[in-house]
């Protein structure tokens, strides 16, 4: 299994506020797939990618990717996964506002091991026309693209999504999906979309149900849909 | 309202930099408690007790005594009042005093006992009572406290025992120069007291000198009057009090520090609120997704002001309070600081109005209540939603785009950082440059003192004793060069001018502010550097001046300036001076030696020694020093506080970048390298205002106050003034980024992350 996360513990306050994000949550990655995490608030679907991502440290259980442990590294080398492995895209889209479009995905290019070629990034997810403008004068969905893009110039061999769709309308939100279907396709990441939006897992290989703390059910999707498809 | 809650633990989580507004704040309090209180506490003291001793006009020295008849019918005639001084000086060592002197006093000293006087210049005991025997003694405060006396002390004079019975001052001698002409004094060498007449009947008559004080009504006939004196009785000398550096230096004490008042501490103060002002709103603006939230939860305008208000009131009133718990204690030992070391201590409450407190009180409250709500009204103009966004503080202006630029995204994020964030950018050059005003000023006073006393004493010549004598003399002096010299006035200034007419001579080397060497030729003329300055003369121009004494006028055309800043002084050829002051050729009133001279005190009106000279100007700058001192440890607070401010700002705005950074993968340095190291370009261009600035201020404060100092002092520029202050700079920027560096090691990913869900 390329990741796996197995008896994933991790809680957070003590004492009666003592909140249990993950209570033992088991969860396999295949290379190349798509995966769209489903589960209510407060389920545990952020802290699970927070884990993945080397955000923060489980408690208790072992996450390992692509056969590297990566729960007990140390801080400088969990900075490193994330620099190397690891790619992540947030609703809110989290740019620099005081960098280009160009420069945003630069950020990453910079410190990247193996960076994929900026304008080839950037034609794939359209944004090459806004190479030079600000954050703040781009729509939403024009971000999203560019926060895809900057995940993706690293070539990471895990991209983690946010809640991507969360801010954005139906028809922005279907075009960003169409881009992430695209990554998959042409780089072949393994791509997991976190969610509440039960309409994007028709686009998956297989949809993980997380319900307080643990994972519910891990169910392969037989009638995958083209992004395209979707009923946003 | 509930939402005031929110204030205290806003204080809570921002402590460091409500400390630091704090200690600003107690600054700006500190300062003008101070001063005011220093000014008019001063000023009044010195107003009521002029008056109340009735302080002279003028004073002279005749040829011929004034008899007592002679004087009642003067003061009729030109209605006056006149009135004899009698003084002694006498010559003590530490073994006429009681064990309490210490070893690092020094070991001769002289007290000028005065007979007391009745009519002008009357003396006033500060502490004890007045003398009422004749084996007791006043002395003023100054040599008591130099001296380490107290009153019940005694001293012997001339076998006598006199017991101190309290200390007094005399509105004569509040500054207590030895000699008219000193530059400076010595507290532990020099001082004054008062006996009964009959004790100064006692006294040693060789050693007693008599001079006269007058004082002028609207009504006086001045010039009448100074005519007949000079004709009946030749007037050797004539000081009126506003060339007498015993009466005016402490009044240009206060006017000096009038100017501090009135131009430097504003400058200061206002700069300390702009920058505080600019923080708090910044600070404010950083709570726009908030303010959004309170607006779309319905609170109005005015109500989401007013709370806002109270985030500039909180930190203002903390730093009023505090700030006037430091300076009210304070404020005499500061006061005390400023003036005692060129005037005499002196009982003064250094008390400020009430409507001054009130107003220091009140002004950086209200300011920084204004602040917030301003703030709060700029931010509120911005959509709810948008604000919601967080996107109520995003500026679509002041960016520099450089988007086709070459040069390295960071460079660009840096520049963008610093030209988009002006007001941020603004105050760490502010803040650098404000404290580096003070820093510069300080060290530069203390470097120009050191230089001024390291070429001073020899520039006024290479002679070792000089004596200024009583009467004119014509017989030849064996060990020393003869001169002739007198006093003058310069219509329109108050500092006189001394002519010196001489032969050239191995004591007085004349060299021009060029380097070349001047001869007293026949027709020839040099005035001092110092005068120069002074009197506004260039080469060439002519210098009108009139003799004190006579009030007769003279032209002189100038035909160089002589490197002298010490003095004010016009060199002349010995037979064109004697001819000029219409005294016999080979007539001399001074002289200067290689060796002490026989000649007995009452032949003399004073005596300046190389040593003491040096002792003086050492004195001043050590009391200078300890002056500054505290201004540059003022200084650095400023300094470090306005750098650690703005990194911490730095810091907190750009959380969510840090964070996103670390997501990213970065590492601490690359991102202390990106993000917070931007003021790395500002550092230098605040460094290079407050030198500058500091530079120019301390050149304005010499050339302002050389009639306060009697002196010229050149402003000399060490690099070290310079290197100095940079080290604090860095050393305190670095220190801010050290500290501030281990706050972004602690930026939390995860929750910054949550911020920007939510």
């Amino acid at each position: 299994m390329f990741i796996q996360m197995k008896n994933g513990r991790k809680s957070y306050g003590k004492g009666e506020s003592e909140v249990h994000a993950l209570d033992g949550a088991d969860i396999s990655l295949e290379k190349g797939k798509v995966y769209v995490i489903l589960g209510p608030s407060g389920s545990g679907k952020s802290t699970m990618l927070n884990m993945l991502g080397g955000l923060d440290s489980l408690d208790e259980g072992t996450i390992t990717v692509d056969g590297r442990e990566i729960s007990g590294l140390k801080a400088a080398d969990l900075t490193k996964y994330r620099k190397t492995d690891v790619g992540f895209v947030f609703q809110f889209y989290n740019l620099i506002p005081d960098l280009t479009v160009k420069e945003n995905i630069q950020v990453v290019s910079d410190i990247a091991d193996k960076p994929l070629d900026i304008d080839e990034v950037m034609q794939a997810l359209d944004i090459d026309k806004y190479r030079d403008r600000f954050p703040n004068e781009l729509s939403g969905g024009q971000q999203q693209r560019v926060a895809i893009a900057r995940a993706l110039i690293k070539n990471p061999k895990l991209l983690l999504c946010d809640e991507l769709t969360g801010a954005l309308d139906s028809k922005t939100s279907r075009t960003v999906l169409k881009f992430i279907e695209k990554v998959n396709q042409q780089f072949g990441t393994t791509i997991a979309i976190i969610t509440h939006n039960e309409a994007i897992a028709g686009m998956a290989d297989a949809v993980i149900k997380i319900k307080d703390g643990k994972v519910s059910s891990n169910t392969a999707n037989e009638n995958k849909l083209p992004a395209s498809e979707l009923a946003l | 309202m509930t939402l005031n809650k929110r204030h205290l633990r806003n204080i809570k989580n921002n402590l460091s930099f409500y400390i630091c507004i704090a200690i600003l704040n107690i600054i700006i309090v500190v300062l003008y408690v101070a001063l005011i209180g220093s000014y008019y506490g001063q000023r009044k003291y010195l107003k009521e007790f002029y008056n109340d001793t009735n302080v002279e006009d003028a004073q002279f020295v005749t040829a011929d005594p004034i008899n007592t008849a002679d004087i009642e019918k003067l003061e009729d005639e030109y209605n006056v009042e006149l009135e004899p001084q009698y003084y002694a000086d006498v010559n003590l060592t530490e073994a006429d005093c009681d064990e309490r002197v210490g070893s690092d006093i020094a070991e001769d000293y002289t007290i000028r006992i005065f007979k007391p006087s009745e009519k002008i210049d009357i003396y006033k005991v500060l502490d004890g009572r007045d003398v009422e025997n004749d084996n007791e003694i006043l002395l003023n405060p100054h040599l008591m406290d130099a001296r380490k006396l107290e009153i019940g002390d005694s001293i012997n004079i001339d076998g006598t025992d006199y017991e101190i019975v309290g200390t007094m001052a005399r509105p004569d001698y509040l500054s207590v120069y030895k000699n008219m002409t000193d530059n400076l004094f010595l507290f532990d060498a020099f001082g004054y007291g008062i006996t009964t007449d009959n004790a100064f009947a006692r006294l040693d008559d060789d050693q007693k000198i008599i001079y006269y004080t007058v004082r002028y009504s609207e009504d006086s006939k001045e010039r009448e009057f100074r005519e007949k004196i000079h004709e009946d009785y030749y007037t050797l000398s004539y000081t009126a009090a506003s060339a007498n550096v015993r009466i005016k230096v402490p009044l240009q004490e206060t006017d000096q520090l009038s100017m501090y008042i009135n131009q430097v501490m504003p400058m200061m103060i206002v700069f300390v609120m702009i920058i505080i002002a600019i923080i708090l709103g910044r600070k404010i603006k950083q709570e726009s997704r908030q303010i959004g939230v309170l607006s779309a939860l319905g609170y109005s305008r005015g109500r989401l002001s007013m709370y806002y208000g109270m985030f500039g009131v909180i930190p203002g009133i903390v730093g009023v309070v505090m700030g006037m718990i430091v300076a009210v204690p304070s404020r005499t030992y500061l006061a005390k600081m400023i003036y005692e070391s060129k005037t005499e201590i002196l009982p003064v409450t250094y008390d400020v109005s009430m409507p001054a407190y009130v107003g220091i009180l009140l002004i950086p409250v209200i300011a920084y209540w204004l602040v917030g709500v301003a703030t709060a009204f700029r931010v509120l103009r911005f959509k709810t939603v948008d604000l919601l966004h967080g996107n109520g503080s995003r500026k679509k202006h002041m960016r520099m785009r450089m988007a086709k630029s070459e040069m390295k995204f960071s460079t660009k994020f840096k520049i963008r950082s610093i030209l988009g964030n002006w007001s941020r950018s603004l105050v760490v050059v502010f803040g650098i440059a404000v404290g580096g005003i003070m820093m510069v000023f300080c060290d530069m006073c203390i470097t120009s003192m050191n230089n001024y006393c390291d070429k001073s004493v020899n520039e006024v010549g290479s002679y070792n004793y000089e004596y200024f004598l009583n009467s004119i003399h014509t017989e030849p002096v064996e060990d020393g060069t003869e001169i002739m010299v007198g006093s003058f006035s310069v219509d329109g200034y108050a500092t006189n001018v001394i002519y010196m007419g001489m032969d050239d001579n191995e004591y007085m080397d004349l060299k021009s502010t060029t380097g070349e060497k001047l001869t007293l030729d026949s027709g020839k003329h040099y005035i001092s550097a110092m005068g120069a300055m002074i009197y506004g003369i260039k080469k060439g121009d002519t210098l009108d001046f009139y003799d004190q004494a006579s009030l007769k006028e003279y032209k002189i055309v100038i035909d160089d300036i002589v490197k002298n800043d010490s003095q004010s002084i016009v060199y002349g050829n010995w037979k064109d001076t004697c001819e000029l002051l219409g005294v016999p050729e080979g007539s001399y009133n001074a002289v200067l030696s290689d060796k002490k001279l026989g000649y007995k005190e009452s032949e003399y009106m004073y005596k300046i020694t190389k040593e003491e000279l040096s002792d003086q100007i050492g004195q001043v700058v050590i009391s200078m020093k300890s002056l500054m001192a505290p201004c540059i440890i003022l200084a650095m607070i400023i300094i470090i506080i306005c750098v650690y401010l703005m990194v911490n700002m730095l810091v907190s705005e750009n959380a969510t970048s840090v964070s996103m950074l670390k997501v990213l993968g970065y590492d601490n340095r690359r991102i202390n390298k990106m993000v917070i190291n931007v003021y790395h370009f500002l550092v230098p261009v605040g460094i290079l205002l407050g030198s500058v600035l500091g530079a120019v201020l301390c050149k304005a404060n010499f050339e302002a106050s050389t009639s306060a100092y009697n002196t010229y002092i050149e402003t000399v520029y060490s690099p070290w003034n310079f290197v100095r202050y940079a080290v604090v700079v860095i050393v305190s920027y670095v220190v801010s980024l050290w500290i501030l560096g281990r706050k972004v090691k602690g930026v939390d990913m995860v929750e910054s992350l949550k911020d920007n869900r939510e």
